[in-house]
C-alpha cells in the first residue's frame, strides 16, 4: 500500500516526483491521480444524466395507483395514490374574505372511507372549475396521502383537475 | 406500581434507542431513519397481529436513538469521513484532525457540544417555553416560504470561486474561477430537479413511500464519501488518544452560542437541517477557530435532531420537524404533557448515555480502522447501505441511489460545497411553501 502511495507521487511518464501535482512541471504528463479522478468525473456524469433521465422518464410514465381505502396502512404515508369512490357527504367549502381557500369531501369505496381535502388556490380553482363534486357522486381522484398514528388519514389534492367525475353504470 | 413500571420502561427504552445507535456510529452509511424506518415497519407488521407498542416503549425508544445517533454520528464523520446532511462541515476540520494523528481529540470536541447543546435544550424546552414557541410560529408561519428562499440564495451566493487566480487571462481564467460556483449551481438545481420527481411522482412503491427520500440522501451525503474513501487510498496515521480543548472555556461558549442559533433556526424551520443551520450561524458568529467550530457544529447537530424530535411533544405547538417526528406521527400522536416530559426526561438519560459511550466507541472505531483499513469498511458499509435501500425500497430505490451518488460525487470531484445536494429537499419544498410546487410540478410533466 505504501508504494501505491509513493506511486501516486510519481509521473506515469517519465518516473519523477511530481508530489500532488496534476501535471508533471517536467515532462507535462498527467499525473495517475488526476487520470483516476478524470475517470470519476466521467462515471459522476454518466451517473447523473443518465439516472436522472431514466428517473424522469419513468416519473413520467408511471400512472398512479389506484388503491382501496381500506388497504392504506401509516407506511404509504406521502405517497402519491388515486382512489375510486362515492362521494358521501355535502362538501365543506370555507372562504377567508370571500375566496375560497379550502374544501374537503368525505369518499367511500364500499372498503372504507377518506377525507379528500384541497387548499389555497388549488381549492379555488376546483370551484371555478365547476370539478367539485356533490352527495352520491361518483368520482376518482388523486392526490397525496397523509397517514398519521391517531388514524387520521387524508387525501391532499394537489391540482384541480386530479377530480375525475365518473359516470355511473 | 405502574408508575414504577413506566419509569422503569422509560429508562430501559431511552438507553436500549441509544445502544441501537452504535450501529451507525460503527458503520458509516446507515442513518438513524433507516433504523427508525425498520422499527416502524416492524411495529406495523406487530400491530397488524394486534400487539400495539406502547408510549412508554416507543417515545423512549425513539428518543433514545435520537440523542444516541446525533451525538455518535460524528464518530462516521470525523474518521470515516461519511457524513450525513447535517454532519457535513465537521468533514474538512476533522480530516484535519485525523491527519495530525488527533481524530480521537476532534470527535470528542465535538462530543462536548453535543453535551452542552443537551443542556441548552433541556434548559429550553424544561421552562415553560411553550407559549413562546406557539407565539413565534404564528408570527413566522407565513413568512416561512421567503425565509427559506433567502436561505438558498445565501447558501448559493456564498459559494466562492476558488480558481482564476492564476495562468491566462481571458477564457480560461473564466471558466477557472465559475468551476466552483458553477458546478454548486449545477448541483443544487440537479438534486432539486431530482427532489421534485420524488415529492410528486417517486418511482418507490406507495407501500414505501414513508422512507421515499432515503435512498436519495444515502446517495447524496454518504455514498461519495465512501467512494473517495475507495478512490483515494487513504491511510490513517497513528492516532494518538489525547484530549484537551485548549484555551476551553472561550471556545466552548462561542461554539455553544453559534451552534444554538443554527441548530434551533434548523429545528424550528421546515426543511432546514442541522448543517445549513450550522452554517449560517457560523457565518454569523464568525468563527475561525477549528475547536469553536467542531464544539458549533456539535451543539447545532444535537439541537436540529433532538430539538426538532421534542417540537412534536411541545404541547399546543406539537411542529413535525423532520424525519423522525414525520415516522413517531405515523405510530402515535402525542398530545399530553404526560408525553412531552416522558421524552424530556428520555433525552436527558440517553444524552447522558451516548456521552459515556463517545470514548470507548472512538477508540473501539480507531482500532477496527487500524486492523481492517478504510476501505474493508468503506466496502462494508457500502454493501450494508445497499441491502437496507433494496429491502425497504426496493430496485427502484437502488436506482435513485445511483443517480443520486452520480448527484453527490459532483461537488466532492469539482470542489464545490456538498451542501448543495440539499436542494434535494430546499427547492421543491420553497416552491410548495411558495404556493408553485404544484406548478413546476405540472410544467415538468409530473403531475
Amino acid at each position: 500500500m505504501k508504494n501505491d502511495v509513493e506511486n501516486n507521487e510519481l509521473c506515469p511518464d517519465c518516473g519523477r516526483y511530481i508530489g500532488p501535482a496534476s501535471r508533471c512541471p517536467y515532462c507535462d504528463g498527467i499525473a495517475s491521480a488526476t487520470v483516476v479522478r478524470r475517470r470519476m468525473k466521467i462515471a459522476a456524469l454518466t451517473l447523473v444524466v443518465a439516472g436522472l433521465l431514466f428517473l424522469y422518464m419513468m416519473a413520467v410514465n408511471r400512472e398512479i395507483k389506484l388503491v382501496v381505502i381500506n388497504d392504506i396502512t401509516p407506511m404509504m404515508n406521502y405517497a402519491p395514490v388515486r382512489i375510486a369512490g362515492k362521494v358521501v357527504r355535502q362538501p365543506y367549502v370555507s372562504k377567508n374574505d370571500g375566496v375560497v381557500n379550502y374544501l374537503s369531501f368525505l369518499v367511500d369505496d364500499g372498503t372504507g372511507s377518506l377525507r379528500v381535502s384541497a387548499q389555497g388556490d388549488v381549492a379555488g380553482k376546483i370551484i371555478n372549475a365547476d370539478k367539485l363534486p356533490h352527495k352520491g357522486d361518483s368520482i376518482e381522484v388523486s392526490g397525496r396521502l397523509s397517514v398519521k398514528g391517531d388514524g387520521s388519514r387524508k387525501l391532499r389534492i394537489l391540482m384541480a383537475e386530479q377530480v375525475v367525475e365518473m359516470n355511473d353504470e | 406500581m405502574g408508575d414504577i413500571v413506566s419509569i422503569l420502561s422509560v429508562i430501559l427504552f431511552s438507553l436500549l434507542g441509544v445502544l441501537f445507535s452504535c450501529l451507525p456510529a460503527c458503520l458509516p452509511g446507515v442513518h438513524v431513519y433507516n433504523i427508525l424506518g425498520l422499527f416502524v415497519l416492524a411495529s406495523h407488521f406487530l400491530a397488524g397481529h394486534g400487539v400495539l407498542p406502547m408510549p412508554e416503549v416507543l417515545i423512549p425508544f425513539f428518543a433514545g436513538l435520537m440523542v444516541g445517533y446525533a451525538m455518535l454520528n460524528t464518530i462516521p464523520s470525523i474518521l470515516l469521513s461519511a457524513p450525513d446532511e447535517s454532519a457535513l462541515f465537521t468533514v474538512l476540520p476533522g480530516r484535519k484532525y485525523l491527519m495530525r494523528g488527533r481524530g480521537y481529540e476532534a470527535v470528542m470536541i465535538t462530543a462536548l457540544g453535543g453535551v452542552a447543546g443537551l443542556f441548552v435544550l433541556l434548559i429550553i424546552f424544561g421552562l415553560p417555553t411553550q407559549y413562546f414557541f406557539m407565539f413565534v410560529r404564528k408570527v413566522l408561519s407565513p413568512h416561512f416560504h421567503w425565509i427559506i428562499w433567502c436561505v438558498i440564495g445565501f447558501m448559493l451566493m456564498s459559494e466562492w470561486p476558488k480558481g482564476g487566480t492564476r495562468g491566462m487571462a481571458g477564457w480560461y481564467n473564466f471558466f477557472d474561477a465559475w468551476r466552483s460556483i458553477g458546478i454548486g449551481l449545477i448541483t443544487f438545481v440537479l438534486s432539486g430537479l431530482l427532489g421534485f420527481i420524488l415529492f410528486y411522482r417517486s418511482p418507490v412503491s406507495v407501500n414505501a413511500s414513508f422512507q421515499n427520500l432515503m435512498p436519495a440522501f444515502i446517495g447524496l451525503f454518504t455514498l461519495p464519501g465512501l467512494i473517495m474513501n475507495l478512490a483515494g487510498k487513504f491511510q490513517m496515521p497513528k492516532q494518538t488518544y489525547q484530549c484537551s480543548v485548549d484555551g476551553g472555556c472561550d471556545a466552548l461558549l462561542h461554539g455553544t452560542v453559534a451552534g444554538s442559533l443554527g441548530g434551533g433556526f434548523a429545528a424550528f424551520f421546515p426543511v432546514i437541517t442541522g448543517g445549513v443551520g450550522g452554517f449560517l450561524a457560523g457565518h454569523a458568529t464568525s468563527i475561525h477557530d477549528d475547536r469553536s467550530f467542531l464544539i458549533s457544529q456539535g451543539v447545532s447537530k444535537l439541537i436540529y435532531y433532538v430539538g426538532g424530535f421534542i417540537f412534536l411533544f411541545v404541547p399546543g405547538v406539537n411542529m413535525m420537524r423532520g424525519g423522525a417526528a414525520s415516522m413517531m406521527s405515523g405510530l402515535y400522536v402525542p398530545y399530553t404533557k404526560y408525553d412531552y416530559y416522558m421524552v424530556l426526561a428520555a433525552v436527558a438519560i440517553a444524552g447522558a448515555c451516548a456521552y459515556l459511550l463517545m470514548s470507548p466507541l472512538t477508540k473501539f472505531v480507531l482500532k477496527l480502522i487500524g486492523k481492517f483499513g478504510h476501505n474493508i469498511i468503506s466496502i462494508v458499509a457500502a454493501l450494508v447501505v445497499f441491502l437496507v435501500v433494496v429491502f425497504i425500497t426496493g430496485w427502484a430505490g437502488v436506482l435513485i441511489m445511483l443517480t443520486a451518488t452520480g448527484i453527490g460525487l459532483l461537488p466532492v470531484l469539482f470542489g464545490a460545497r456538498r451542501m448543495n445536494c440539499l436542494g434535494i429537499i430546499l427547492l421543491p419544498v420553497a416552491c410548495m411553501m411558495s404556493g408553485c410546487g404544484a406548478a413546476v410540478a405540472t410544467w415538468l410533466g409530473l403531475l
